[in-house]
């Protein structure tokens, strides 16, 4: 039995030529895998850094856009920056293309290119004019009765005080300029003898009647639209309490933010607020010979009044030195606000649920906005011209643009989103010599 | 006999001679309980809470009549210096339930000397609550300002037009004295008045201001502005007369009363205005033509520019047609041909001068036997934008052919502005309404005439 055994040495001679072939595609197969899963570890890596870079992108893309409409508020283009030329912001490359749509909307798609990350944003945004809410100096919701020799004018309080811009003469009195516009959603009614040295604008529908002796020297046509008397909407300021200013006693509130459960101003006391300054109050209430004191000569003074507002014989508004007499009531309650006897009375007020009184012997520098607005004969109005430029009527809160719409869109140039590469070298830019976002506005 | 004769007579004679003296102790006496009476309710009342008002009303009136004078002194005291609110409440319930003419016989004896502003306010409101046509002199009077020179209160210009509101909303009649009242008024409240007819909602208003623009120049420029509102009510064809007198001040001397004039001749749809308004464009004053310009424009719902020659050449081309061509459309408008009257409610959807006119012509095809031309009626009368046509256009939104009624309802929605649905009943308020024959006589019948 000799061949099975050289048989099987024959046999173990050739098995171990296939072992090591056997151990060499072990081996290979082994650094295939090892390869693969090296490679799918990278990929993973990869990709967790691409949606990270792609989540700051996002957040770039955001804040680019932020910055477009921030500069069509300003009256800019919303341009910010050109893919050729991008602005710098948070170790990414941001610009903004604005396109108009028509005169007051514009499509601002803002992109962002951080790292591998690309992303892009949409936005179309309008422009809404808010008209000022002082434009005359009596602005009414039901009908105006211009009392009899009630005298109607306009000043600026930035020029100084109305006596001494009071140079004209109109039927043997004196005036400063002729824009005191008065205006009603209703009609106007001018009694005996009343004079309007500016327009009287009634609403849509409505006319201006004159009796004996009285006199326009501007427009008298109806408004096309009634004025929208949108409520007061009181801000949310933590109240540090009531704010009482003793008999005699003195106080000055400085520029700020302020919240006060409610503000009284005692007998003979004087209130002096520095603005720019927001006040919002529970009530206000002004006391026998009082004084708010205003300085606007830094920024305007506004009041907001939640509830009542009630002044007493001799209590004044006036301005400090060479401060314009920027001073803004909005009171948000309806109860009726009743000038007294000889109040002279300054400053906006705006109270479009209310009724302003005016009840004998009184003169009035500023502008009054009510549901309605009565007065004693003989009354005089002086409009201050500088009141239109501080305050707008708070639709929107106040904010001039209004977003339509926002999503995502896809990045363009699309050759941004094949190319992962660091965005500076995508884009062909060096960091170091792209401007801030502010910097890069296409006025 | 004769001794006892004459005692018996200076007997009788002192008798006579006594007896007023006797009914005037007694009536003193009557009225001071009378007085006492009102006074101790009214100390009770100080104490009480304002829900014993009623009670306290029906206590006071007790006595009955005769405790009249004592109220209503008591409630103007009461209005110018208040005690409490179930005392005021009390006074006025019960001075409320006073007989009218009791209460214009007290009333009219206190307008002398003027009470305070705040009893008067009081009295208006009390007038304005329970007054009637013969009481508008007496809220004149209390509204009067006092003294002259001091112009109107504000608290009393608003408790007057209260007062008057009130007044005309429940006595038809009153409109007949406002001519009366506006004769004997201050200056200072004629615009009240006026204000008031105006809004009275009464159909007969506007014919009765008008009638003031006739009667009186000094009140033009006041009656003038509210001819628009007192319209608004006043069933059509509006008074030609009136028209005519608003036309006639287009001519007017005073500038705003020219202004006035042109306004209301556009608010009032007054195309009988158009050639003088067309004229007055190349006047000197810049502010009269944008008046007329617009009044222009709201007659005639053409966008041309403020040009004289634009609307000049307009005019006369207008004018050509409807003298040349206006009556054959109209007669084409019977035609037993339908392209015939289609023809014809095409042209005369064109023309926009004497678009009221051409309105009533075309409104007769609303009712035509073809549907299609009952349609093409509606889009006509829509094209001529006159309101003369709601009736008709209201009227067709019972039509039994879908296509008419939506041509119908469109053309309404167009007019007016409003969105209400295709329902005939919610469209009736806004039709002007026919005056009632009684109302007309009643203003007639005033004490003017």
């Amino acid at each position: 039995m000799q061949t099975s055994r050289s048989h099987v040495r024959r046999d173990a001679g050739r098995r171990t030529g296939s072992v090591l072939v056997f151990a060499l595609m072990a081996i290979l197969v082994m650094t295939v895998v090892v390869t693969l899963l090296t490679q799918l570890s990278r990929g993973q890596d990869a990709a967790v850094s691409g949606r990270i870079d792609d989540s700051r992108a996002f957040h770039l893309a955001e804040a680019a856009l932020s910055e477009g409409m921030t500069a069509v508020r300003a009256g800019a283009t919303g341009n910010v920056g050109r893919p050729d030329a991008p602005a710098y912001l948070g170790r990414g490359a941001v610009w903004v293309t604005a396109t108009p749509v028509d005169a007051e909307t514009t499509r601002l798609v803002a992109t962002a290119a951080v790292g591998s990350g690309r992303a892009a944003l949409e936005a179309v945004v309008e422009i809404v004019e808010h008209e000022p809410l002082f434009t005359a100096v009596l602005n009414s919701r039901e009908q105006l009765t211009l009392n009899s020799s009630v005298r109607i004018d306009s000043y600026d309080s930035t020029l100084g005080t109305y006596a001494s811009q009071a140079v004209n003469v109109h039927d043997g009195a004196a005036y400063a300029n002729a824009g005191g516009d008065v205006t009603s959603n209703a009609g106007i009614v001018l009694n005996s003898g009343a004079t309007v040295l500016g327009d009287a604008i009634p609403g849509p529908g409505y006319s201006v009647a004159f009796n004996t002796g009285s006199y326009v020297s501007g427009a008298t046509a109806p408004s096309p639209t009634s004025f929208a008397f949108d409520p007061v909407d009181v801000p949310v300021v933590p109240s540090t309490g009531p704010l009482t200013v003793p008999q005699g006693g003195t106080h000055t509130v400085p520029p700020g933010t302020w919240g006060f459960d409610d503000l009284d101003i005692e007998r003979n006391g004087t209130l002096t607020v520095v603005g720019p300054a927001v006040v919002v109050v529970d009530s206000f209430t002004g006391g026998k010979d009082g004084r708010l004191a205003i300085d606007a000569s830094g920024g305007p003074v506004t009041f907001v009044v939640a509830g009542t507002y009630t002044v007493l014989n001799g209590f004044e508004n006036v301005p400090v030195a060479d401060s314009p007499m920027a001073v803004a009531f909005l009171i948000a309650a309806a109860q009726d606000i009743v000038f007294p006897s000889g109040a002279k009375v300054r400053g906006g007020y705006y109270a479009p649920d209310a009724n302003i009184v005016f009840t004998s012997a009184n003169e009035a520098w500023g502008s009054f906005g009510g549901n309605r607005v009565d007065m004693s004969s003989s009354m005089q109005f002086h409009y201050d011209e500088s009141l239109s430029d501080y305050w707008a009527n708070q639709e929107n809160g106040g904010d001039p643009l209004d977003v339509l719409m926002w999503r995502e869109v896809a990045v363009e140039p699309a050759i941004l989103l094949r190319d992962r590469r660091d965005a500076f070298a995508a884009l062909g830019v060096a960091a170091e010599d792209l401007p801030a976002p502010a910097d890069a506005w296409d006025l | 006999m004769r001794p006892a004769v004459a005692l018996l007579a200076g007997v009788a004679l002192l008798a006579a001679g006594a007896l007023p003296l006797r009914a005037a102790r007694a009536d003193a006496a009557v009225c001071a309980d009378l007085a006492a009476h009102v006074a101790a309710v009214l100390a009770a009342a100080a104490e009480a809470a304002p829900t014993r008002a009623e009670a306290l009303a029906a206590e006071l009136l007790a006595p009955g009549r005769e405790v009249a004078p004592h109220l209503v002194e008591a409630l103007l005291a009461e209005a110018a210096a208040p005690r409490s609110p179930a005392a005021i409440d009390a006074l006025r319930l019960a001075a409320a339930r006073l007989a009218p003419v009791v209460l214009r016989t007290e009333l009219a004896a206190r307008v002398e000397p003027p009470p305070s502003a705040a009893a008067r306010v009081e009295v208006l409101r009390l007038l304005g609550a329970r007054g009637g046509a013969r009481d508008l002199r007496l809220v004149v009077d209390f509204a009067a300002p006092a003294p002259p020179e001091a112009g109107v209160d504000p608290r009393v210009g608003r408790a007057l037009e209260g007062a008057l509101e009130g007044l005309l909303a429940r006595d038809a009649a009153a409109l007949g004295y406002v001519p009366s009242a506006l004769r004997a008024a201050p200056v200072e409240l004629r615009p009240y008045l006026v204000r008031a007819a105006a809004e009275s909602g009464r159909p007969a208003a506007f014919t009765q201001l008008g009638r003031l623009l006739a009667a009186d120049p000094d009140l033009d420029r006041i009656v003038l502005p509210f001819l628009p509102r007192a319209a608004i009510a006043a069933p059509r064809p509006l008074d030609a007369g009136v028209l005519r007198e608003v036309r006639g001040r287009l001519l007017a001397v005073d500038r705003l009363l020219q202004r006035s004039a042109a306004q209301a001749a556009g608010a009032l749809q007054d195309g009988a205005a158009v050639p003088l308004l067309v004229e007055l464009l190349a006047d000197p004053d810049p502010t009269l033509r944008a008046v007329v310009h617009a009044a222009l424009q709201r007659l005639t719902d053409l966008r041309l520019p403020a040009a004289p020659e634009r609307w000049s050449a307009w005019l006369a081309s207008e004018q050509a047609w409807g003298a040349a061509q206006g009556g054959r459309a109209c007669e084409a408008l019977r035609s037993a041909d339908v392209g015939e009257v289609l023809a014809a409610l095409r042209e005369l959807g064109e023309h926009r001068l004497e678009r009221e006119r051409w309105t009533r012509h075309v409104a007769e095809v609303v009712d035509h036997p073809h549907a299609p031309l009952r349609r093409s009626a509606c889009a006509t009368l829509r094209r001529l934008g006159s309101p003369a046509a709601l009736p008709s256009l209201v009227e067709a939104l019972s039509d039994p052919d879908p296509a008419v009624v939506a041509e119908a309802h469109g053309a309404l929605r167009a007019l007016t502005g409003h969105q209400l649905p295709p329902d005939p009943g919610a469209w009736d308020d806004l039709l002007p309404p026919a005056a009632p024959a009684r109302e007309l006589s009643a203003v007639r019948a005033g004490p003017d005439r």
